[in-house]
């Protein structure tokens, strides 16, 4: 008995280090070879349709998880459907597609901890040459940081938040934009304009509209509160009168109470600062209960995610407006209508019925793919490669990004809902006021 | 120092803040009153209607706090998990409701009033099981094990609980229509009107305190529930069953979130499962304001909890606003674990008598 012991345990050992070495030895033989792949506990399988395994992997971060679910779906498969297109390359180089998560279901959107082992992911995996994303300007507040010490480049089809890439008086904190590149070297832009145009456009429609005051409320976090000072600064230089600034409570039962307080301030009409995962739906029930059907609502893009919009507010969303950046689909250029028409059809929607977002998240992909294609192979040439974007045309017309990693394309589209549906209805340029 | 000495300073101090106490607790009420006053004086249509819909929203928050307040009179046990069975009679109720009632916007009394009780009924037996089952399985086993283990236990009980309901329902919020309960005017006091499913809210909730008290004071198995409350070990030796004693007892609170649940389900129209747990704290406060183990309480401090949150939300003057009320809620819960542990109309427990 004592003896076999004896040798059992050695030959375990032996056993175990043989296994550990083939193991180590397999792994470094496919490194040599390949990209590796992300984990499958935050990211969905590797896309890639070249021969062999490609040589970069470029991974998109966005909430795949709650309300916002139906847009950021839609924006991954944009996002596949235009590396499809591309063939898998980038000038000389191969690259893959893994779409990854940065919500929980516990969460029910965004959640800090998810996006922060993300980055984690990217940094480690040194096949991963650049990142999309994120879809809220909170998770990628918590990636760039990391990834900056990595030279690792950001391209974001939807944060808006103004303090990641600028300075504006009122609504970035201090040490903002600086303190999220600790190197001192940038590495994250935006094909998305930032909320200070969004803010300043939707106060000019509430001027157009003959409203005299306005109720501002956000979710506090930093979208909705960033965009809500953008509104209340818009509104202060459109000589509109703020009948009040306040916060809703994302997990409150009832907002009655908000709406009694709206209805006292004498306010025309009320601006919901925030994303609509942050029970928007329930905010917009009682809003329309205690203010009224012709009362006027008003609500940035985080609410663009139209039809959760309408299932969760029902019949009460009906007139409410809500503006995203960017042109929609009539007044798209020649690649916009077309990326709409193609994309659509390749998942059976009309070319009309495509999300502005999804455009916006092919062009982020075509982005990342030029500066790849312009790059010398390494994360901080590619990083340095997407300041230097500029498209004549793409899905979501021309553009071009500057230093700070801002896009110089601002129009701002407004949508009405009716009958359920999301219709256009005007178009305002912040930057030509 | 000495032993004695340190023990006498002690006291002293004690003494210093128990004299303190009162004068400070009557000075916050005093500014309390005078704000509510001036406010009352500014806007008087507002007030009413801030108080109209406090009060309403206050008797969901009762329901829910009733059913904290019956366990821990028991079993001394803050069961963190209520606000998450709440939760799940809330789910069960707008499941119930939408799909196997089919019941949309302004439905008639006929086809609404069947569906509403059948969904009730089944609610409350779905959470009261529930419940029961809870106590069986997490919590009798550590009935003899240190305080703090039943504690975590009912933490991570609340936790996957929230996950069942993701795993259920996934992780959006559950919407009904808004007007499944009538809407049509009770009365009108000025410019504010008092409709129909507010008062359904209210009137539901009275009757379900009246029948606990009841229960409670008045019933053989409302004695048993006393007299375990009092000395687990003299009821046994009594003749009393301690185990199915604190199952009823579980039973009835979890009844009770099954009625909160579709209450919250029909008359707020919206539910996540995550909501039970910020309830679930709202109602433990409110509890605790009352009187943990008090019954009447339970519902006095909920009401209170209810009016604060209305009344810093809409009022006009000098009003924190909604950016402040979770803050006020848990910095009341605060002040009278400070100054009043036993709670506004005292505590019903061993410890408390």
């Amino acid at each position: 008995m004592k003896k076999r012991i004896r040798f059992g345990i050695p030959l375990a050992v032996i056993v175990g280090a043989a296994l550990v070495v083939v193991g180590v030895a397999t792994a470094t033989s496919s490194r040599s070879h390949s990209a590796s792949v992300l984990p499958t506990s935050s990211c969905a399988k590797l896309q890639y349709g070249g021969s062999g395994s490609p040589q970069y992997i470029i991974p998109s971060d966005l909430p795949l998880q709650g309300s916002s679910r139906t847009q950021t779906v839609e924006m991954t498969k944009a996002i596949a459907y235009t590396f499809k297109q591309a063939g898998y390359k980038a000038g000389k180089y191969t690259v893959g597609y893994q779409s990854c998560d940065d919500s929980t279901a516990q969460a029910g959107k965004w959640d800090p901890a998810k996006c922060a082992a993300n980055v984690g992911n990217y940094v480690r995996d040194k096949s991963v040459i650049g990142v999309i994303g994120t879809f809220n300007s909170g998770c990628v507040e918590l990636e760039i940081p990391i990834a900056n010490r990595a030279s690792l480049g950001y391209a974001s089809p939807a944060n808006t938040y103004d303090g990641l890439t600028q300075v504006q008086p009122g609504v970035t904190s201090a040490g903002e934009p600086g303190k999220y590149y600790p190197t001192g070297k940038r590495n994250y832009v935006r094909v998305v304009a930032a909320d200070i145009n969004q803010g300043t456009a939707d106060a000019i429609l509430l001027k157009q509209k003959k409203i005299t005051s306005v109720y501002i409320l956000n979710d506090k976090e930093a979208y909705g509160l960033g965009v809500a000072n953008d509104m209340r600064n818009g509104s202060k230089a459109n000589g509109l009168k703020i009948a009040g600034f306040a916060a809703w409570d994302p997990k409150a039962a009832s907002y009655q109470d908000l709406a009694t307080k709206i209805q006292s301030s004498g306010a025309k009409a009320v601006y919901l600062g925030g994303l609509e995962c942050e029970n928007g739906g329930k905010l917009i029930k009682d809003l329309r209960a205690g203010l009224g059907a012709s009362f006027l609502m008003e609500a940035p893009d985080g609410f663009s995610s139209f039809k959760d919009t309408v299932a969760h507010a029902g019949d009460a969303s009906a007139g409410m407006i809500i503006s995203i950046a960017g042109q929609p689909f009539a007044k798209l250029g020649k690649s916009g209508k077309a990326f709409a028409a193609a994309f659509g059809k390749s998942i059976g929607l009309k070319a009309k019925d495509v999300n502005p977002y999804s455009n916006y998240a092919a062009t982020a992909a075509l982005t990342m793919l030029k500066a790849v294609a312009n790059s010398d192979g390494t994360r901080a040439s590619v990083t340095a490669n997407l300041f230097k974007t500029s498209f004549a045309d793409s899905p979501i017309g021309a553009f071009k990004l500057n230093k700070n990693g801002d896009t110089n394309a601002a129009p701002i589209s407004f949508y009405t809902i009716k009958g359920g549906q999301a219709v256009f209805t005007t178009l305002i340029n912040p930057a030509k006021k | 120092m000495t032993s004695a000495a340190s023990t006498e300073t002690i006291v002293r101090a004690r003494r210093r803040v128990n004299g303190i106490a009162p004068i400070i607790g009557l000075g916050l009420v005093g500014l309390l009153v005078v704000w509510l006053a001036v406010n009352f004086e500014k806007a008087p249509a507002l007030f009413v209607k801030a108080l109209l819909i406090g009060i309403t929203n206050g008797s969901v928050y009762a329901l829910v706090a009733l059913g904290y307040t019956l366990v821990y009179g028991i079993l001394e046990l803050i069961n963190f998990a209520h606000g998450d069975v709440f939760m799940l009679g809330g789910m069960m109720s707008a499941t119930l409701m939408l799909s196997v009632f089919h019941i949309g916007s302004g439905e008639s009394a006929l086809s609404l009033w069947p569906a509403l009780l059948a969904s009730l009924a089944i609610s409350m037996v779905f959470c009261g099981i529930l419940n029961a089952s809870i106590e069986k399985v997490a919590y009798r086993p550590l009935r003899r094990a240190p305080r703090v283990a039943p504690l975590i236990t009912a933490i991570a009980m609340s936790f996957i609980l929230q996950n069942v309901a993701i795993a259920w329902k996934g992780p959006n919020y559950i919407s009904l229509p808004i007007n499944i309960l009538p809407h049509g005017v009770v009365f009108s006091i000025g410019r504010n009107t008092y409709t129909w499913d507010a008062l359904i809210v209210v009137l539901l909730t009275a009757p379900v305190l009246v029948a606990l008290v009841w229960l409670v004071q008045y019933t053989k198995q409302g004695k048993a529930m006393r007299a375990t409350a009092q000395d687990r070990e003299a009821a046994a030796m009594m003749g009393i069953d301690v185990n199915r004693t604190i199952s009823f007892t579980f039973l009835i609170a979890g009844g009770l979130a099954g009625a909160a649940g579709l209450i919250y389900s029909v008359y707020f129209t919206s539910i996540r499962f995550d909501q039970g747990f910020q309830l679930g704290l709202f109602a433990f406060t409110a509890a605790v304001l009352g009187g943990i183990g008090n019954l009447p309480g339970a519902v006095l401090g909920a009401l209170f909890i209810g009016l604060t949150q209305s009344f810093n939300n809409t009022l006009g003057w000098h009003a924190p606003g909604s950016d402040w009320t979770q803050s006020i809620v848990f910095s009341i819960l605060i002040l009278i674990l400070v100054f009043r542990p036993e709670g506004i109309l005292g505590e019903r427990t061993p410890e408390g008598g």
